[in-house]
């Protein structure tokens, strides 16, 4: 009984200790780490906020860019923003060893050459509130940030979290037997749980919860924990409605508000790395079942009176590509000022894209590829699945809304021991409440011998018997610190190979022909030399960033004899990819023209030349 | 007098005789309906409310607007019979959209109503002492004043006062409409063309009208829209005015970016215009009912309103098609349904996020119609329009066509109907518009669910131990927890405990006949009741006591509700 009320005493508000974990810096440490590389190297590297979290603590920002021709909000910026999971620590180290290799590589030439003409927009610590769960005693894996919310709608507040029953410093599992349980243990491992198969005849054995009593009496266990909302969750992409923790709206919470604020103030966006815990190139994103980013294969039915009055049949699904054959010349395309596939698709009510494009699908496969060659040469394990980004969460929002190529990393998995299994439908950590896997028991032990806590008998407060273990909730996420300072190096340089690859832009090519009478033709060519296109396909459907504009711009006096002088591209392939124009120009002889090809996020170029 | 003891008052109808009605402190606001009160107006009537009925009228603002106005609330009710944000409460608004005026207007004469009238009319009495109204007549406050003071149409400025590249060019705002002629209005173009290279020709009857050309025939007019020249020297005239941010189309429930819904926000609540409200709702969710009035078309509007959204749960539904039926009666004319059939699909808009998020049964009232089918053939023809405009208004509506000679197209016409017709209805008609709809707030008013203890069951089970059975009445339709609060989460359940004893059992009795009860099987000291009370039903609660003989206080405590408390003898 008297460890009964040594447990009663001790709850996760406010926090017992805090403890150092070897390789991974706290807030409170991250925060100094940051200060410091900003102060060391203030001529290229800011500090600045881009807002605070619930709980008032600063979400840093660093911007990366040696002073050069073009001033750093104007170039081509990748975006990296780690942990706003809260428990992905291993995803701030990966960020923060990134800065590390812009400082110590800062005068090798690949470097120099991407520090002059790109920025990079650093978030190590997206979840400040959450992020010290890690250091905490006990251990808390959690995303929420500070506040209250009542979870289970009793009118209560935070009444009933996880517990520390058996004070191991770490919030693990508990397991109860109740002849209604769904548990059994595995035969092939005692340690595991498995679920019961009624199909076999199997009786289930045990209750599995999270380690905690039933502070409120009410039956439930843990069911409301102290803290507010998860930001990793307030994004306006596949928001959940239903669910309190995802907050009263989405971008209600000042993390998730503040971090679009930013992106959207900062359209030299043109990649962003978001370290979490699912990975993109281990394992395409697929979205939601349905409508992929391509517009023209979208299905909706056409309202009647447009239907009738344009040969369809009210109520059938056509295409997009359909609809468009048959409305393009029509009097509603006049009325609209012209019709595309996407605006149509807007009229129509073909809803939002679902899954990626399948275009832009291709550039994850093909970074895929290089990211697993570097994962192969560096030794570390390739064939792990990679989960998928959260619904709701901040790279879908990158990808489906801001429009922007996002990637997410995990920066790090338990290593898959054979050959690889089709990979798992949800992210992989995408709970604590599950039994490890076989590879996990095999990480176990081989590397990580303290990672699994040894089932162990408690007596709750009620009198009820339980045993207290399981895996670390940290475990699958968070590798000792010399394969963490693998991983992380490894992250930073395919963050320097990715960034190598935005689109970036010139005029390639000006012909000006003399048609007499004051009369040129002037021809204008803008070039791709990036890798990859100026825009997603998805950009391309949603206009969240603004085009391509290739522009004449001429003296006073001068007049088009043709059209509008600036012509748009959407999208510029990479590799060459080309926008032209062609103009005729009433000039005088020896005027000055100017030829610009300017993009938010690809860079932009101009050539004079002189009308002969 | 204690709270309770007034409670028990209000609820036995004692306190309706003293009710007296209110003496306005100096000369209270006194406007007329038959005319469209610019912002300072309707902001000095607001004042005006509030200084001369002082407690029972509270202005309040509830942060700054996009271009530093205020988000002006104003909360009525009576003081002395409980706290505003302890009451159900309705909540309206109006002029969401800028250009959508007369919103204002309905809400100020609803409160000039009820104030006016309590003391004198018992339903209107009711409404004060037992329940709240909250009012924020220009949501969109700053680009209504820009209606007022600068050159307009009847559907424009409608947006939020934020500047935004429409035609995606790295210039904001450059290319709107422009007042051609001076002479306050921006009306429309059009220019007369050789035949054959037009879509329209003159009305035989009325050369102020165009008629689109059948397919055999020659045209010789062109239709070039509002007034406007091509600003930027791109080509294309009027293509990126003021705004373009829907203020109906940005909240947070089943909001949908630009792509997918025209006018929507980077990201829900993105402006403080919709999340001053939003984030007010959150700290009042006493509020049951919420109108937003829009115009115009005559139509009663609920969510969801886009058709890919969730339905709506079929208990919320039957409530918001019996008060939207209702509306029906009392607006002739108007249709009740969802936006997505009767209008279209819409994203993020106001009915869907005060449900969803508020979980407040909620409609967007659209305002006045169409003018005058003389002919009755349930069309209203540009015919009838224009002769509604020359021998009911004797020709205030319409500004004739001018010759102008524009930068780009030459010699046209300017000429048109004026911003402040067609959307709002004419003085004359305004009053009526003002009153049936006002009359559809207090209906929603009275369906605020009411909550009357009936007689309790008391058995003595054997010395100290009774079971007690508590029917709790609901004399309104609306429930006190709506569907959507337990779907979605949004607030706790209602609440009854009953003190003076040990509770050992509580339930919720399902059949009091059969003895059936749902228990709940922890601290049923605090009997969580899970749905609530619906509309117009009886919800009996079962608790076992061990108690003394004397007496134990019932406590029914609902957030959408209120707080009711009933003393229960033992024997």
């Amino acid at each position: 009984m008297r460890m009964i009320s040594a447990i009663a005493a001790l709850t996760l508000v406010p926090v017992a200790w805090t403890q150092a974990v070897p390789g991974y810096l706290s807030f409170a440490a991250g925060e100094r780490k940051l200060v410091e590389l900003a102060r060391q190297n203030s001529s290229w590297i800011q500090l600045t906020a881009m807002g605070n979290s619930a709980g008032g603590k600063a979400l840093h920002l660093l911007t990366i860019a040696v002073p050069g021709k073009v001033t750093p909000g104007a170039r081509p910026a990748v975006f990296v923003g780690a942990n706003i999971v809260g428990f992905h620590n291993a995803g701030t180290q990966a960020a923060v060893t990134f800065i590390e290799k812009l400082v110590a590589g800062k005068d090798e030439a690949s470097v120099k050459k991407l520090l002059e003409t790109r920025t990079f927009y650093i978030a190590p610590m997206l979840n400040p509130d959450a992020h010290d769960g890690l250091f905490q005693s006990p251990k808390y894996r959690r995303s929420m940030n500070a506040g209250k919310l009542d979870r289970d709608l009793d009118g209560l507040v935070g009444e009933d979290g996880p517990n520390d029953l058996n004070n191991d410093g770490k919030i693990t599992m508990m397991r109860m037997e109740d002849p209604a349980g769904e548990w059994m243990a595995d035969e092939k491992d005692s340690r595991l749980l498995r679920r019961a198969d009624p199909l076999k005849g199997e009786k289930g054995k045990y209750k599995l919860m999270a380690e905690g009593f039933d502070d409120d009496k009410d039956g439930l266990y843990n069911e409301d924990p102290p803290g507010g909302y998860r930001p990793d969750r307030n994004f306006a992409h596949a928001w959940n409605e239903s669910d309190p923790e995802s907050g009263p709206w989405p971008s209600a919470q000042p993390e998730s508000k503040a971090i679009m604020d930013f992106l959207i103030a900062h359209r030299n966006v043109a990649m962003a790395v978001v370290f979490g815990p699912a990975n993109n190139l281990l394992e395409m994103p697929r979205g939601a079942a349905g409508r992929s980013g391509g517009v023209g294969s979208l299905r909706v039915t056409v309202p009647r009176q447009l239907a009738i009055s344009s040969g369809l049949v009210p109520g059938k699904e056509y295409s997009i590509d359909e609809v468009f054959e048959v409305l393009k010349d029509s009097p509603m395309a006049r009325a609209q000022g012209g019709l595309t596939k996407e605006s149509l698709a807007q009229i129509l009510g073909g809803g939002p894209a679902t899954a990626p494009d399948a275009e832009d699908l291709k550039f994850y496969r093909n970074f895929a590829d290089e990211y697993k060659k570097l994962l192969d040469k560096a030794g570390l394990d390739n064939k792990r699945s990679g989960g998928q980004s959260a619904a709701g969460g901040l790279q879908n929002w990158l990808y489906y809304q801001y429009s922007t190529l996002a990637i997410e990393l995990d920066v790090w998995g338990i290593p898959k021991k054979a050959a690889a299994k089709p990979a798992a439908p949800a992210a992989a950590v995408s709970s604590s409440r599950t039994t490890p896997d076989e590879d996990t028991i095999t990480y176990l032990d081989a590397m990580a011998k303290d990672g699994f806590v040894a089932w162990t008998p408690v007596t709750l407060p009620d009198g009820l018997k339980a045993e207290v273990g399981g895996v670390d909730p940290f475990l699958a996420i968070t590798p000792n610190e010399t394969e963490l300072n693998r991983a992380t190096e490894l992250h930073a340089e395919t963050i320097l190979f990715l960034a190598s690859k935005l689109a970036e832009v010139a005029v390639a090519d000006v012909q000006v022909k003399s048609l007499g009478s004051g009369i040129y033709e002037i021809g204008a060519t803008a070039i791709n030399n990036g890798f990859l296109p100026t825009a997603t396909r998805l950009q391309v459907r949603s206009h969240s960033f603004l085009p391509a504009r290739l522009t004449l711009n001429f003296p006073a006096g001068a007049r088009l004899v043709q059209g509008n002088n600036r012509i748009v591209g959407e999208r510029i392939a990479g590799s060459g990819g080309t926008l032209k124009a062609t103009w005729l120009l009433n000039a005088t002889s020896g005027s000055t023209v100017t030829i610009s090809i300017v993009t938010p996020n690809a860079g932009s170029d101009r050539r004079e030349v002189v009308l002969q | 007098m204690n709270l309770k003891s007034l409670l028990s008052l209000i609820l036995s109808g004692a306190l309706m005789a003293q009710t007296v009605p209110l003496v306005p402190v100096g000369t209270a606001p006194d406007p007329n309906f038959d005319r469209l009160y610019p912002n300072a107006q309707i902001l000095e009537m607001m004042r005006g409310y509030a200084k001369s009925y002082p407690d029972w009228v509270k202005m309040e603002s509830l942060g700054k607007t996009s271009a530093g106005g205020d988000t002006w609330l104003l909360t009525i009710t009576n003081p002395k019979t409980g706290a505003a944000d302890t009451k159900p409460a309705v909540y309206i608004d109006g002029s969401t959209h800028a250009n959508e005026i007369q919103g204002a207007e309905v809400t100020m004469y609803t409160v000039n109503f009820i104030l006016k009238n309590y003391g004198k009319l018992a339903r209107v009495t009711e409404f004060l002492d037992r329940a709240t109204l909250y009012v924020i007549p220009m949501m969109n406050i700053d680009s209504r004043n820009r209606w007022f003071t600068q050159p307009a149409t009847p559907n424009f400025p409608r947006t939020l006062p934020v500047s935004i590249d429409d035609d995606r060019d790295g210039l904001l705002d450059e290319d709107g409409y422009d007042d051609l002629d001076g002479d306050g209005e921006i009306t429309m173009m059009r220019k007369k063309v050789p035949l054959g290279q037009g879509r329209f020709k003159l009305d035989p009857k009325d050369p102020r009208l165009l008629i689109p050309v059948q397919a055999n025939e020659l045209g010789d007019y062109l239709m070039l829209g509002p007034e406007g020249i091509d600003n930027d020297g791109d080509g294309l005239v009027n293509e990126d005015p003021y705004g373009y941010i829907d203020p109906n189309r940005t909240w947070g429930e089943g909001w949908m970016p630009r792509y997918v819904q025209a006018g929507a926000s980077e990201y829900p609540l993105q402006y403080p215009e919709e999340r001053n409200i939003a984030e007010w709702q959150r700290t009042h969710l006493n509020v049951n009912t919420v109108l937003s009035f829009h115009n115009f078309g005559r139509y009663i509007l609920r969510g969801p309103g886009a058709k890919s959204q969730r339905a709506m749960n079929g208990a919320d539904l039957r409530v918001h098609d019996f008060l939207g039926k209702e509306g029906e009666k009392l607006l002739p004319g108007y249709r009740y349904g969802n936006s997505f059939e009767l209008l279209y699909d819409s994203y993020g808009d106001t009915t869907d996020h005060s449900y969803g998020r508020q979980g407040a049964f909620s409609f967007v009232v659209e305002l006045n119609g169409a003018q005058q089918d003389f002919n009755g053939d349930k069309n209203i023809s540009q015919e009838e329009t224009m002769k509604f405009n020359d021998e009911l208004t004797q020709g205030r509506m319409f500004v004739d066509w001018k010759p102008y000679r524009h930068p780009q197209y030459g010699d046209i016409e300017i000429g048109g109907y004026k911003h402040d017709t067609g959307r709002s209805p004419e003085g004359f008609l305004s009053v009526e518009e003002c009153h049936r709809n006002a009359m559809f707030v207090l209906l929603n008013a009275y369906h605020l669910p009411l909550l009357k203890v009936q007689a309790p069951e008391v058995v003595k089970l054997k010395d100290g131990l009774y079971r007690v059975h508590v029917p709790v009445l609901n004399e309104r339709i609306v429930p006190t927890v709506a569907a959507i609060v337990q779907q979605n989460k949004l607030h706790r359940q209602d609440i009854a405990t009953l003190t003076g004893g040990k509770v050992i059992a509580s339930g919720i009795v399902q059949d009091p006949y059969l003895n059936k009860v749902q228990l709940q099987p922890i601290r049923p000291e605090r009997l969580l009741v899970n749905g609530g009370i619906g509309g117009f039903s009886t919800q009996t609660l079962m608790f076992v006591v061990e108690a003394r003989p004397g007496t134990l206080t019932f406590t029914y405590d609902s957030i959408k509700a209120g707080k009711i408390i009933k003393e229960i003898e033992l024997p």
